[in-house]
């Protein structure tokens, strides 16, 4: 592909060009917020959704000073004593039980907010980043750097990623950035697959070709024109994979790939109930389990009404 | 189209070897893995000896060359811990896996479909609702969880079906035995429904929606409305428009459906006791036989590849307008 | 076109290699099933790697003597065993009329061959006999000096090398020369009371009585060993009446098995040392944590830190005394007291060292390393330790390891801690087989490389042949008090194993993990 041709700045053609090259970033600008508002009001369902998870991220923003007890601190005599257990003079010690070592179901459902959800949000962005980067790239510049590109896309394609996820994690520090690593690798070529199709797409439209003609930068062009007007789909994906994320940190726990079991996660605290199942000790299921499906549920909900909202093409592929 | 074709399989062949050499260099990356070769008290002079008779103790590069070297002459080498040939170990296990995963995909398409059509047309009734809230918990469950309530609920409390284990089903349609494999065949399958279902719950749950979806677009459309309004049956309009339409969005995610399905057996083949290669090379990864790995990535990533080609080969049959090239 | 014939070979072998496998047989009148949580790698009787292993092999192949579950060294396929004057050359005497499983001879010279084919460097054998056995017992050769007697060459006389030798399954010589390695792997030719018919790798293994064996009668008509990963999917399928005998029972879950009324709890004290090893090498003298433990007062200081019966009772769910020393009870030093639970006068202690608290409590830190999923409730069991650490002010940065590929390396390279947590098997049969764990300051299992000199001159003295019964035990015993003063390691307990047994069965756990079933019959 040729440089653009540079245009002098007093060119006559340029603010007619400059007003096509923005078109594409000014619809999205204009009331987004008012219109996002409204659709969330009439679809109801949406708007539960958003509150359980504002809940979720402000019990993990301020879980310390609201969590009863130190999550990690054990009381071996403790140890499995169901919801509202009372201490001798009569108050609650353990709201909703303790574990097989006598830590505070509660405390750790808090703190485990934080580990899950920070998890979930960090994968996704670091593989959201990363995909939709190298997607725009390849179908932007074509050539050898999209075809080499797209053959790591399908290398990492045909590598279930669960193995890949046991290979890495057994291979790295057992930890929480490792986790976030490992499961922020299987996102990426999601997004970049999507986004170069959508760069594609986009490539020839007359505000690129215009932006094209001013003589920007082609960073300039992919982040600065394109992106904005690539980006409703990948943020749909986004809030679906979050959910997915979280799913699959529970699985690794199960397997033993999780993080360290004195680090709270939710996923981890339902991977090891599972010796208390069959003893009845419900409350170390149930809690966690719910924790993960509401959150999941929510996410899902709000990835279906930002389809709708933003993208309503994709419905009936996400 | 032969040159699409070719291209394409140049393509599969440098994704396998991709693949080989992901997993070679995370393999490595850990350390020197004789210490898993050894006894507990074993002496220096034998790590070192074991070392090199794993061979292990020659540069990686060397090491990976002559892997490839080897896979070229369709040879994997043998298992570290076994002994015996990677590759046949893990065909070995390859039809039961198979057999889970097509099960999985069999549910995930098959139920989806009516569930999805059902769910639109009842739009807005508390059929529509209830359908699509158990769709919403199907993807949100994790799947070693609903795997340990089917074992005991439907296993062990209402002793419905089989708590764990396998009876195979296409080892010995392969092998030509069928009697044995019509006599294994009731069994086989209460055998495979809780493990299945584990593993499918997720993609039953979301190509349920997905049909819904596109099944609600196509019934907005004019030419449906253009059928019913000249009086055709509701039924008629269901079956004869809609439903055709409804499928394409199932048919297109096969392909990356069956490498999703693939990534869930090991957690179900674990809790089942289910003797496929997710298992296995979850324990080989474990114990660094990398030879075993090595088969049952490429093996993998050859079987997903290959499906993906043939995939898209149906399209451009089936739809003229995709071009190949 | 790499492809192709890789389809085509995927084609070939799926038709050539569909042996015909059906499910694993249900447990009848004549049919006992087993479940285990891992499957055996290969069926090579001189490369065993693990107890499960060792248990399915154990069936079909004998051994010279037996270990009983009381620690008494019983005549098997060996009718008698003597010694040269200097110990060196020990003959063991076989039964008249053994055979193996394909209807061979069974004689001398079969075991001379047997021990000769597992020292074989050639041959690259890893497991339990030429990784452990012989190197332990300084094995040279073995030579068959008569039709019935054959005579073991070892470098030295030690008492336990009769047991150690004891552990090397027997099989023929003549099925075996004909068979390259891979063949033995996949199809065992046996010596033992039950013979090799179905092996579904992952799923099940199907053994039948061999009605030739001699020298033990056998229950059951069939064995079935089913390997069941998940442990509530094992309690699931004890309760359902799929399965008789099951091991590794979470202890959380025995009361649903109890209470079930189809079977029932087995737990037994094992032999298994679990203990926390204070690394002693210079390398971690870099840091706070590792000087401090080089101070035997700050070892001994942290024994009364950590609550071990409170750990048996809650964690592991059984009462257990805790270890006073490394070797098993009966053999270990009467005299010896086991550390108590008193955080007060550990305190003191550490404060007499010269670790005083600070502000926070805090007197040094420490990184505790551990794997998980390998002993009963481990990752639990370290946590609880870590707290009660901390709870004395030894403030422990605890890191979980992956076990077979991170721990397990760095261990073997005494390059975990300076705490880590560990169990080591043990024997009821002789102190010195539980003693061979230090043998020497810097020997593969002494992972603290502990170099007490007063211990390694008293084990000098042990090489001795003519020594009697009683002075090798003073000598025992003035060892174990070296170690209870100077300690390496922070005692724990010996590990209590739980096997879960239906109501339809006769048998008895053991303490040393052997699950061994021939004897087991029908409940009356």
């Amino acid at each position: 592909m040729s440089p653009p041709p540079t245009l002098p700045a007093e060119n006559p053609k340029r603010s007619a060009l400059l007003t096509v090259a923005s078109a594409g970033l000014q619809e999205e600008s204009v009331g987004f917020a008012a219109r996002a508002w409204t659709s969330l009001l009439r679809a109801r369902w949406p708007l539960l959704a958003l509150a359980i998870l504002a809940l979720t991220t402000l019990m993990a923003l301020v879980g310390p000073q609201v969590a009863p007890k130190d999550p990690n601190r054990q009381e071996l005599i403790m140890r499995l004593k169901p919801p509202m257990t009372r201490d001798a003079d009569g108050s609650i010690q353990f709201l909703l039980g303790s574990d097989a070592l006598g830590r505070d179901v509660l405390s750790r459902l808090i703190y485990g907010a934080r580990v899950s959800i920070l998890v979930g949000i960090t994968a996704v962005t670091m593989g959201g980043v990363a995909g939709s980067l190298l997607g725009l790239t390849a179908g932007y510049l074509g050539g050898r750097i999209d075809d080499v590109i797209m053959r790591l896309a399908d290398i990492q394609l045909a590598f279930p990623f669960i193995l890949l996820a046991i290979m890495a994690l057994v291979v790295l520090e057992r930890g929480v950035l490792s986790l976030v690593l490992v499961l922020g690798i299987g996102q990426w070529v999601t997004y970049a697959r999507i986004a170069r199709g959508e760069t594609i797409s986009q490539r020839e439209k007359e505000y690129v070709e215009a932006a094209r003609a001013l003589g920007m930068s082609r960073a300039r062009i992919m982040l600065r024109s394109i992106l904005p007007n690539i980006l409703a789909p990948l943020i749909v994906i986004a809030s679906f994979n979050v959910a997915s994320v979280i799913l699959a940190e529970a699985a690794l726990s199960f397997l033993g790939l999780g993080v360290p079991p004195n680090v709270p996660t939710w996923g981890g605290m339902l991977a090891e109930s599972r010796d208390q199942l069959l003893g009845g000790k419900w409350w170390l299921a149930v809690y966690p389990g719910l924790a993960i499906m509401l959150t999941v549920l929510s996410l899902n909900i709000l990835g279906d009404w930002l389809r709708d909202f933003l993208d309503p093409r994709l419905r009936g592929t996400v | 189209m032969g040159k699409y074709l070719i291209r394409r399989l140049l393509q599969s062949i440098l994704v396998i070897v991709g693949v080989t050499l992901l997993s070679f260099i995370t393999l490595h990356i850990a350390g020197d893995p004789t210490y898993l070769f050894v006894s507990e008290r074993a002496s220096e002079e034998e790590i070192i000896a074991t070392r090199a008779r794993l061979g292990f103790d020659r540069p990686i590069a060397e090491q990976y060359i002559s892997f490839l070297i080897n896979l070229s002459r369709g040879d994997f080498g043998n298992s570290l811990k076994a002994r015996t040939s990677a590759f046949d170990l893990v065909m070995d296990r390859l039809p039961a896996t198979l057999e889970l995963t097509l099960f999985a995909m069999l549910v995930a398409t098959v139920f989806a479909i009516p569930i999805g059509i059902i769910s639109a047309i009842n739009r807005g009734t508390p059929v529509d609702g209830g359908v699509m809230l158990l769709a919403m918990l199907g993807q949100s469950i994790p799947s070693f969880w609903l795997g340990l309530m089917f074992i005991l609920f439907v296993g062990l409390q209402l002793r419905w079906l089989p708590i764990s284990g396998h009876v195979p089903l296409l080892k010995p349609l392969f092998a030509g035995e069928f009697d044995l494999f019509l006599a294994n065949l009731p069994q086989a399958i209460r055998h495979l429904i809780m493990p299945a279902l584990t593993v499918g719950v997720f993609s039953l749950s979301r190509n349920a929606r997905l049909v819904r979806s596109a099944m609600l677009e196509v019934l907005s459309l004019d030419y449906i409305k253009t059928a019913r309004a000249k009086g055709l049956v509701e039924r008629k309009v269901i079956i004869g428009h809609a439903f055709r339409n409804a499928l394409i969005p199932v048919v297109t995610i096969l392909g990356l459906e069956f490498g999703f399905l693939l990534s869930g057996v090991v957690v179900v083949e674990t809790v089942f006791s289910w003797p496929g290669v997710g298992r296995q090379v979850f324990n080989a990864i474990n114990q660094r036989d990398i030879p075993v790995v090595q088969a049952a990535v490429v093996l993998f990533s050859f079987m997903f590849v290959l499906l993906n080609l043939i995939v898209d080969l149906l399209y451009a049959v089936l739809d003229p307008r995709v071009r190949l090239e | 076109m790499k492809m192709l014939r890789l389809l085509l070979a995927l084609v070939a072998i799926l038709a050539v290699s569909a042996a015909i496998s059906a499910q694993a047989p249900m447990p009848d009148d004549n049919t006992l099933v087993i479940a285990q949580s891992v499957d055996i790698d290969g069926w090579e009787p001189s490369e065993v790697n693990s107890r499960p292993e060792a248990n399915m092999i154990n069936h079909v192949f004998a051994t010279l003597y037996e270990i009983t579950e009381t620690g008494v060294l019983e005549p098997n396929l060996a009718s008698g065993i003597s010694y040269s004057e200097d110990g060196k050359e020990i003959t063991f005497t076989m039964h008249e009329g053994l055979t193996c499983h394909d209807g061979e001879p069974l004689t001398a010279e079969d075991v001379a061959y047997t021990f000769n084919r597992a020292g074989d460097d050639a041959n690259g054998f890893t497991g339990n006999t030429a990784g452990f056995v012989f190197d332990s017992a300084g094995f040279i050769r073995a030579e068959a000096v008569s039709e019935l007697d054959v005579t073991i060459f070892v470098e030295r006389f030690q008492s336990v090398n009769h047991g150690l030798l004891s552990e090397v399954f027997i099989h023929c010589k003549d099925s075996y020369e004909a068979m390259s390695l891979e063949e033995a792997a996949q199809s065992p030719i046996g010596s033992g009371p039950y013979k090799y018919v179905e092996w579904v790798p992952d799923s099940h293994t199907l053994m039948e009585k061999f009605e030739d064996f001699l020298p033990r009668e056998a229950g059951f008509d069939r064995l079935v060993w089913r390997v069941i990963p998940e442990a509530s999917t094992r309690v699931a399928e004890l309760i359902a009446g799929n399965v008789d005998i099951i091991s590794n029972v979470v202890p959380d879950q025995a009361d649903a098995v109890n209470m079930s009324g189809v079977a029932e709890v087995q737990a037994v004290q094992g032999t298994r040392r679990m203990y926390v090893g204070l690394n002693q090498r210079e390398q971690y003298n870099d840091s706070e944590g590792g000087r401090a433990i080089k101070d035997s007062a700050v070892r001994v200081a942290l024994q009364y830190a950590v609550d071990v019966p409170t750990i048996c009772a809650t964690l592991l769910g059984t009462e257990c005394d805790r270890m006073k020393s490394m070797v098993n009870p009966p053999n270990d030093n009467p005299n010896l007291e086991a550390y108590p639970y008193d955080p007060v006068k550990a305190g003191e202690l550490l404060d007499a060292a010269g670790y005083p608290a600070d502000d926070d409590g805090a007197r040094f830190h420490i990184v505790f390393q551990a794997g998980s999923g390998r002993y009963l409730n481990d990752a639990n069991v370290v946590q609880a330790i870590s707290q009660y650490l901390t709870d004395v002010g030894v403030i422990v940065d605890l890191q979980m390891m992956d076990w077979s590929s991170e721990f397990v390396p760095a261990l073997r390279q005494h390059n975990v801690g300076p705490l880590y947590f560990v169990g080591t098997g043990g024997g009821t049969w002789n102190a010195q087989y539980d003693m061979a764990d230090i043998s020497t300051p810097t020997g593969a299992t002494n992972y603290t490389e502990w170099s007490n000199p007063e211990w390694f001159a008293l084990r000098e003295t042990l090489a001795d042949p003519s020594l009697t019964a009683e002075e090798t035990q003073d000598i025992v015993n003035a060892m174990l008090e070296v170690m209870y003063n100077d300690p390496p390691w922070l005692f724990l307990y010996f590990q209590p194993d739980f096997y879960g047994v239906s109501n339809r069965v006769d048998w008895q756990a053991r303490r040393d993990e052997k699950v061994i079933v021939y004897k087991a019959q029908l409940a009356m």
